[in-house]
């Protein structure tokens, strides 16, 4: 986990902005749980503001129909809910990858003739 | 393994947590809280010092922050503005009903006040079972019919009534002070068919009837019966009362009036003055 207490408000938003697609994109290879979703995102660093982020967001996209979620109680493990894309978040998270391409390459230029 | 709700920072954390999901609608507050709560049972360990436990509470978030995120990113409105919101929405909504419910009242009242009377289509005498003596004498174009008028039978007015209006017409009763025969005792029954007679194959004397108050419906046509049975004769020498409408109370939606119900013809009823021993009325 990667907190970082000096974020600025234009990487914040800039997580704000990536972090759904990140999620739909972690679902849109197999059904997750809320935890193991926060570990993944935690490991690959940065991504997260806080641990919880993560699911306000997932309650968000159940709310516009991006997920689905159903309670699955495995032996031997707790109760949890496992959220799994829907079409629309797969169609979501296909048109954000075109876009991001799009987008670093432009950021990336600029950036390089800046720099 | 502790229930992690049995920590105390826990406990404070998510009853700070209960208080920012009021913004939130029942069933997603509901479900953030539940994950939430998961989360905090799978990564608080049984008895974890305070220390740790404040740790991982700093890391899942603060709960205000969390539901801002989950109704979208951005603040929520303050209290006092979500009052005053909802002030607003309630007196938009009160005005909204009022101003249809006038609109409304209006319009019906209108419908109500400028409904025509209940229209006649037949009239006709309900015998006292002599109808043998019923005469008819032409003068000109103009045809009288002379039936006895008898003591102690039925008699009176059978008077087809159509509502031709677009609302319901009750009739509630004869209007006060109305009677069949001027001057003696006897009580005029009003009776309407529960039957159309335009309808029914029976004729108007047998349709079934029924006592006022009764509702007649748009495009409706019933039969009122107004009889009555007096113990007194007329006399020939007693002159006559004419009448070609009747008086008739009629509710119309909140209005109640007085319906002046043509007859088509005149009638005229002679004067009574000899009665018979038992109900002796005075002659004037």
């Amino acid at each position: 986990m990667s907190r970082m207490a000096s974020d600025g408000a234009a990487l914040t938003e800039l997580r704000r902005g990536v972090l759904g697609p990140c999620v739909l994109a972690l679902l849109a290879e197999r059904p997750r749980f809320g935890l193991e979703i926060v570990r993944e995102l935690a490991e690959q660093g940065g991504l997260l503001t806080s641990e919880g982020t993560v699911y306000p967001l997932l309650n968000r996209m159940r709310e516009q129909g991006l997920v689905t979620s159903k309670w699955r109680d495995e032996e031997g493990e707790r109760p949890r809910r496992y959220y799994a894309v829907t079409a629309g978040g797969r169609r979501h998270v296909e048109k954000f990858r075109a876009d991001w391409l799009q987008f670093t390459k432009s950021v990336d230029s600029v950036l390089q003739l800046e720099g | 393994m502790r229930s992690d709700t049995e920590n105390r920072l826990v406990r404070e954390w998510l009853s700070e947590l209960d208080r920012e999901l009021t913004k939130l609608p029942r069933h997603r507050a509901q479900e953030l809280r539940a994950e939430l709560t998961a989360h905090l049972a799978e990564v608080v360990p049984p008895d974890a010092p305070d220390a740790e436990v404040g740790k991982i509470l700093a890391q899942l978030g603060d709960p205000a922050e969390l539901v801002t995120e989950a109704l979208g990113g951005s603040r929520p409105r303050s209290r006092l503005q979500r009052i005053r919101l909802r002030t607003w929405v309630l007196l938009a909504m009160v005005l909204a009903l009022v101003i249809a419910g006038t609109t409304v009242s209006l319009v019906l009242t209108f419908r109500y006040a400028h409904a025509a009377d209940l229209d006649t289509s037949v009239s006709g005498w309900v015998f006292g079972g002599d109808d043998v003596k019923f005469v008819d004498s032409q003068a000109g174009d103009q045809t009288q019919s002379t039936i006895p008028e008898l003591a102690s039978r039925r008699q009176g007015l059978l008077i087809w009534v159509t509502n031709q209006t677009g609302v319901t017409q009750t009739v509630l009763s004869l209007a006060d002070g109305f009677d069949l025969w001027e001057s003696v005792p006897h009580t005029v029954r009003l009776e309407i068919s529960t039957e159309d007679p335009y309808r029914s194959n029976k004729t108007d004397m047998n349709l079934p009837y029924t006592t006022a108050p009764r509702a007649i419906k748009p495009g409706e046509t019933r039969v009122l019966r107004i009889t009555s049975i007096t113990a007194c004769v007329n006399s020939t020498a007693g002159g006559e009362v004419q009448f070609d409408t009747i008086p008739l109370r009629v509710r119309v939606g909140w209005f109640t009036r007085t319906e002046d119900i043509s007859l088509l013809s005149v009638y005229a009823v002679k004067r009574m003055y000899h009665c018979s021993p038992m109900t002796q009325y005075p002659s004037k």
